[in-house]
């Protein structure tokens, strides 16, 4: 194996995609990543794995599941638990991940066909990077909103949307705009939903000498122009606390398990949020947030958010690589307040 | 934690020979020596034999949460210096202390989101924050050992 730590020096091997040719009748590719098994068609992906000594299946709309796997590529499968569905997953353990399918749905896991598997992280991600290049058909932008990028993805396999699946993300280090961090988005058109933002920036007016050294920035302008949904981004780095707006319409698509607490600030429009058990899947709540609203989204759940109209959402992170073992431990309480 | 002592040392970012003394980079102040607790340049950091060939190791400066974690990677004889930070969440490529996500000689990942570098100039050429960089911190090396670059 190719990997990895300080123990054991290894060569990088040039590619660990276990893919099949495509299919003479779809062109799809089949892929295997373990024991698990990634197979699409003209509407569905099915995956597959052993337990209780047979071979298991789990369906999904295939644009539901890419739009999935963008986001779990496009974060590094992220933190915590990325549940596609409420069936199949992945779940980052730092440097390496857990895939899983019926592990966390209760009737399935009882019953004993539930599987999960490791990888290291670098090979399951290659694998799923290979899924998305070559499923996405010409058109189709998992990224973007259904009704900007249409039902492109279904059929046989027409062409690819490298550009889409690989854009440019940007990192910002402390703040956009300041010299030399991030841009400020003025080369990216307002998006239909926002076509009434102010575009104007705040005037900084400094005291003697301190010219030069503040920064602010029309944050409602910035995610105005923002060219895909359900996609934080930083826009404030301050030591561990990470400020990351993001703008939502549609489905949210994963159901996400945080291992930390995140906090929730409605910055504009609506939200409807399924919350649920982390571990069984049970419903726990439904939070329905309005701009100016703020949540609290605890450790121990799951949850996936609905917008109809196109919003502005902050996502407020705790970077500290230590809080899953905190919470896991017991030594923080789930929640950040105790009514 | 480890803390550096005496000067020392090569260092460098491409090939440099443990006896060949070799200055690179910095022409005006980078940004990690505003940093909490960076080292001063001439700081003595290890030997090069301290850091595995092909591997990474991570030196602290100060104590606490605000230490300057200073992230060395070696092969063969050259070593090269980053801040220990990766630019996507802000956050130290390893998740345990000196637990390392790499293939040895090429490249290291970040263990939390994936965003594979190269290790001879900290590029990202994969990930969430493909195209940035690791931020360089230059080195030295001679007989002595590896130190933080003078200006």
């Amino acid at each position: 194996m190719a990997m990895l730590e300080t123990a054991a020096p290894a060569a990088k091997p040039s590619s660990r995609v276990k893919a099949s040719a495509p299919d003479s009748r779809t062109h799809y590719r089949k892929f295997e990543l373990g024991q698990f098994s990634f197979e699409r068609d003209e509407y569905f992906v099915t995956i597959g794995w052993s337990a209780k000594g047979a071979r298991q299946q789990h369906r999904m709309s295939a644009d539901a599941f890419l739009r999935a796997l963008m986001r779990d590529v496009a974060w590094g499968f992220f933190y915590g638990w990325v549940n596609f569905d409420a069936m199949f997953g992945t779940r980052n353990l730092y440097g390496r991940v857990q895939f899983f399918a019926g592990r966390y749905n209760e009737a399935y896991h009882k019953a004993g066909l539930s599987y999960v598997e490791e990888f290291d992280s670098p090979t399951a991600m290659e694998t799923c990077k290979a899924m998305l290049r070559d499923w996405c058909n010409a058109g189709f932008d998992p990224f973007a909103a259904p009704e900007e990028t249409g039902s492109t993805w279904a059929g046989t396999k027409q062409g690819d949307n490298i550009a889409a699946i690989e854009r440019f993300r940007v990192a910002t280090k402390r703040m956009p705009g300041i010299p030399g961090d991030s841009p400020l988005r003025d080369d990216l058109p307002v998006n239909r939903a926002f076509v009434d933002v102010a575009q104007d920036e705040p005037e900084i007016r400094a005291e003697p000498g301190y010219e030069g050294k503040l920064q602010a920035f029309n944050l409602f302008k910035y995610l105005s122009r923002s060219d895909v949904t359900w996609n934080p981004s930083v826009t404030s780095v301050c030591r561990e606390s990470l400020f990351c707006p993001t703008t939502e319409e549609y489905i949210l698509p994963i159901i996400h398990g945080n291992d930390r607490v995140e906090w929730f600030v409605q910055l504009s429009d609506e939200i409807e949020w399924d919350v649920s058990d982390k571990e069984t899947g049970r419903p726990r709540a439904r939070v329905l947030m309005k701009a100016g609203d703020v949540a609290a989204m605890p450790a121990d759940i799951r949850h996936q958010g609905f917008a109809t109209k196109r919003s502005m959402l902050l996502v407020w992170e705790n970077a500290r690589s230590d809080l899953p073992k905190l919470y896991e431990s017991g030594q923080l309480k789930p929640y950040p307040v105790e009514f | 934690m480890r803390t550096a002592a005496a000067p020392a040392g090569v260092g460098g970012r491409r090939a440099a020979q443990p006896d060949t003394p070799m200055m690179l980079q910095p022409t005006e102040d980078p940004a990690w020596r505003e940093r909490d607790f960076a080292p001063e340049p001439g700081t003595r950091v290890c030997s090069v034999e301290d850091v595995p060939d092909g591997m990474a190791k991570e030196f602290l400066f100060g104590e606490g949460r605000q230490a300057f974690r200073l992230l060395i990677l070696r092969s063969g004889s050259r070593v090269f210096g980053y801040v220990n930070r990766c630019p996507h969440f802000s956050v130290p490529l390893n998740v345990e202390p000196d637990r390392f996500t790499l293939f040895a000689h090429e490249h290291i990942y970040c263990s939390t989101h994936c965003a594979m570098f190269r290790f001879e100039d900290g590029y990202c050429e994969d990930g969430p924050c493909a195209g940035a960089s690791l931020e360089a911190v230059a080195l030295e090396v001679n007989a002595e050992g590896v130190r933080i670059a003078l200006r």
